[in-house]
């Protein structure tokens, strides 16, 4: 982006669409590698795949999950399957062009799946349901580490795939399904982890907690910082594509923490003002200098990050926001709505 | 914000067999025409089509800093966050817990959770006992205590399997514990839905009410009744009781009536606590002094010398004992009687207090007594109501806690009505003299 000589006199956003009639609200979102297609995991049950900007007969419904479904996962280099969880207690796997017959692994028959995610390389797929982390292959259900002490809140990757984080009450635990037998790390804290991330560079896991903290795990040391006076609890994280910078929402403002050299304990962060607050979700784009926030109150703020604050700009939706997330390419934001659409926001430049 | 649209939630306790599941049931299966998400505990087995369903685990979340009002429900959290999600909103959400779950946390959840706080608002906890077993499980298990103590409503089921007599003893009981909460009698959970869906107990709109009884002060004495005048002295014929002894008391009164039963209940007091004589089975007690019968395993009788009217004052209730009365050998019923709040409850510690005082309390003094009291007795106190004057502010002040955790607003002007301020703790081994002295230092 060359020669933002006056920031405020250029907006950071072009277009912005929306599809809408969804068969429910949009409780996740997944872009295709390609970023043609996006995945739309409706909290009402049905998962939709919807074609951004092109006509609305090209939103097509699958058949979801009973009761609801709570995460979808495009799996990453292929063009056509998604995975998804629900409170069916099931993981399933869709073709997006219907080429396929979906594939069910039921997980647990009271506890429903949290989340879902694959291995950054897309040939292994995880998920969460109640005490239990899955690993699922070709085969179907390859692993199962139910040695947790309470239910699982949130799960990642390591950004290179050798090991799988899940949040819970009491902190964090990691498994490394190459050494399923061997036993995993724990990082405790007496608190409840509701949200977890990965640092980009695998070196820290950020988790934000019911009571109102940001934890900064060390992953190497297992030593952790903790960030307090956020005033609610933080359910909303996200790493820079680089790992430098941590995005936290935890009340009305993005806080964002410089987690360079020593770390952010002692520093400064960067508090950005959002209209319509609280905030429902922060996603870095996982390329480029973009940052995005939605509120509950139904805005949408993109930053430039190299000048947050002067580059900040805002777009109201048609009802509160639930789901957020960055196109592959960095380059266009989705963000579902109450009032069961969807609206993809593209950069200008 | 005129309207509150948050969504109702109800918490359904009690303990296992107490007829829980029969009355979620009922609610369930009754044409009300809302549309309700249950949250059964773990155990649950219930099936119905057009209502969602969701298991829970009863899962404890305490906090770094181990404070009590801190603790909340983490898979209510989780699950109430996820049923938000939906474009289909619930009319009502119903939350059944296990018969040993403590309804603190629960009640936390939603004061303590900004999240649900803004979508859902707890209208009440709902506690089902068994007429028939409750009595074991109170004594067994705190749990069932501490139910009863957080109700607003208490459900008093299988009252069919029970005597009516039984009934109202332990309609007693529960009343000396809970002392706010609403009790409705039942048989296979059969009572109004409104009952059960619509209790406002959290709401602070809802003024204070408190069974006017509760309010007075405690008496020594569990019952008092007055007889008419007769030929033959007064005989009282004891069973064998819970105690070897009972203390009784006779005094003169100038007719059998309510009122002048009334007339000398400031008197026995004094008297009834004023060193009781020993008096042996088959002995005489004398009207203005207080005997204690020893009953023995033999059981006793005694009789009163009066043949006027007199009123008797028993230390315990008449059923404990199985107290029958007679005139010579003519079986005789009292003219009027009266029961009232026990001091204690055998070895029961959940008990209400409930304050009152005309007049006006001084602000600054109130603040400091209560942010101090349920900082340093939160842990006991498990509810607290209160409808409070406070000096230069035409409106009543309405405030009500769970634990540490206090939530209070101006509501309605008094206009002309009395001002006067009243609270009520429910709570764990209560200081009645430490609240009524705490109380008392706020008054204007």
């Amino acid at each position: 982006m060359p020669g933002m000589s006056d920031p405020t006199m250029q907006s950071l956003l072009g277009s912005v669409d929306r599809v809408d009639g969804l068969p429910g609200l949009p409780a996740d979102l997944s872009w295709s590698p390609d970023g043609t297609k996006l995945a739309a995991g409706l909290g009402d049950g049905p998962v939709v795949i919807i074609a951004p900007g092109g006509s609305p007969d090209a939103i097509s419904v699958l058949e979801g999950h009973d009761g609801g479904t709570t995460s979808v996962a495009w799996r990453p280099r292929d063009a056509d399957l998604v995975a998804s969880g629900g409170l069916d207690g099931a993981i399933r796997v869709w073709s997006a062009s219907g080429a396929h017959a979906a594939r069910v692994h039921e997980v647990s028959p009271i506890d429903w799946v949290q989340r879902v995610a694959w291995r950054p390389d897309g040939a292994v797929l995880a998920g969460i349901a109640g005490r239990a982390l899955v690993v699922l292959d070709d085969d179907g259900i390859a692993h199962r580490f139910d040695d947790h002490e309470s239910t699982l809140t949130d799960m990642a990757w390591h950004p290179r795939g050798r090991a799988i984080a899940v949040s819970h009450y009491g902190g964090l635990t990691s498994w490394s399904p190459r050494h399923a037998d061997g036993t995993p790390r724990r990082f405790r804290w007496k608190g409840s982890s509701l949200r977890l991330a990965w640092s980009p560079d695998g070196r820290h896991v950020a988790t934000g907690d019911q009571d109102s903290t940001v934890h900064f795990w060390i992953m190497k040391s297992g030593k952790d910082l903790q960030m307090w006076g956020y005033p609610r609890k933080v359910q909303e994280l996200s790493w820079d594509s680089v790992g430098r910078h941590l995005a936290t929402g935890g009340g009305p403002e993005v806080i964002v923490w410089d987690c360079s050299g020593a770390g952010p304990a002692g520093t400064e962060p960067v508090v950005l003002d959002v209209d319509g607050t609280p905030l429902v979700d922060v996603a870095f784009a996982p390329a480029g200098r973009a940052m995005a926030a939605v509120t509950d109150g139904g805005t949408l703020a993109v930053w430039d990050m190299r000048d947050p604050r002067a580059s900040g700009v805002e777009v109201d939706l048609p009802a509160a926001a639930t789901a957020l997330a960055w196109s592959p390419d960095g380059r266009r934001v989705a963000v579902g709505d109450a009032g069961g659409g969807v609206s993809v926001a593209e950069l200008a430049t | 914000m005129t309207t509150d649209d948050r969504v109702p939630v109800t918490v359904l306790t009690g303990f296992l067999g107490s007829g829980k599941t029969t009355l979620l049931n009922r609610i369930l299966t009754e044409e009300h025409g809302k549309r309700i998400a249950v949250i059964e505990n773990e155990f649950g087995e219930i099936g119905v089509d057009n209502d969602l369903v969701v298991n829970a685990d009863e899962e404890i979340f305490e906090m770094n800093n181990g404070c009590i009002c801190c603790t909340v429900r983490g898979d209510l959290i989780r699950i109430l966050s996820t049923l938000m999600r939906r474009r289909e909103r619930f009319d009502h959400i119903l939350i059944e817990t296990t018969g040993l779950a403590d309804p603190g946390p629960v009640a936390q959840t939603f004061f303590m959770d900004d999240e649900l706080a803004e979508r859902l608002r707890l209208d009440g906890i709902v506690t089902v006992v068994d007429a028939k077993h409750v009595w074991q499980h109170v004594d067994d298990a705190p749990e069932v205590a501490e139910q009863v103590a957080f109700a607003d409503v208490i459900l008093v089921n299988k009252t069919d399997l029970v005597d009516p007599p039984d009934v109202d003893r332990l309609e007693g009981m529960l009343g000396t514990m809970n002392a706010v909460a609403t009790v409705h009698r039942t048989t296979h959970g059969e009572v109004d839905i409104d009952a059960i869906l619509a209790i406002g107990g959290f709401s602070l709109e809802h003024a204070l009410e408190v069974d006017p009884a509760f309010l007075q002060p405690t008496y020594p004495f569990e019952w008092a009744g007055v007889f008419g005048a007769g030929d033959e002295d007064l005989v009282i014929d004891l069973d064998t009781g819970p105690d070897e002894a009972i203390d009784l008391l006779a005094l003169s009164v100038s007719d059998a009536s309510p009122a002048a039963l009334d007339e000398v209940l400031g008197v026995a007091t004094p008297v009834f606590t004023d060193g009781p004589t020993a008096i042996a089975s088959g002995g005489v007690m004398v009207p203005g002094h207080t005997a204690r019968l020893d009953v023995g395993d033999q059981g006793a009788s005694i009789a009163v010398h009066s043949s006027g009217p007199v009123a008797i004052f028993t230390q315990h209730g008449p059923d404990e004992f199985r107290m029958r009365f007679r005139r010579g050998i003519a079986p005789t019923e009292p003219a009027a009687a009266r029961e009232f709040a026990p001091d204690h409850e055998h070895d029961e510690s959940v008990t209400s207090v409930g304050l009152t005082a005309p007049g006006d309390l001084d602000e600054d003094r109130l603040k400091e007594w209560l942010g101090t009291l349920l900082q340093e007795k939160g842990v006991d106190i498990f509810r607290s109501k209160g409808v409070l004057s406070i000096a230069g502010e035409p409106r009543r002040y309405v405030f009500q806690g769970v634990h540490m955790l206090m939530d209070g607003t101006y509501g309605a002007p008094w206009d002309g009505d009395e001002r006067r301020s009243t609270l009520v703790f429910i709570g764990r081994d209560l200081d009645r003299e430490a609240l009524e002295r705490g109380f008392a230092a706020c008054r204007a």
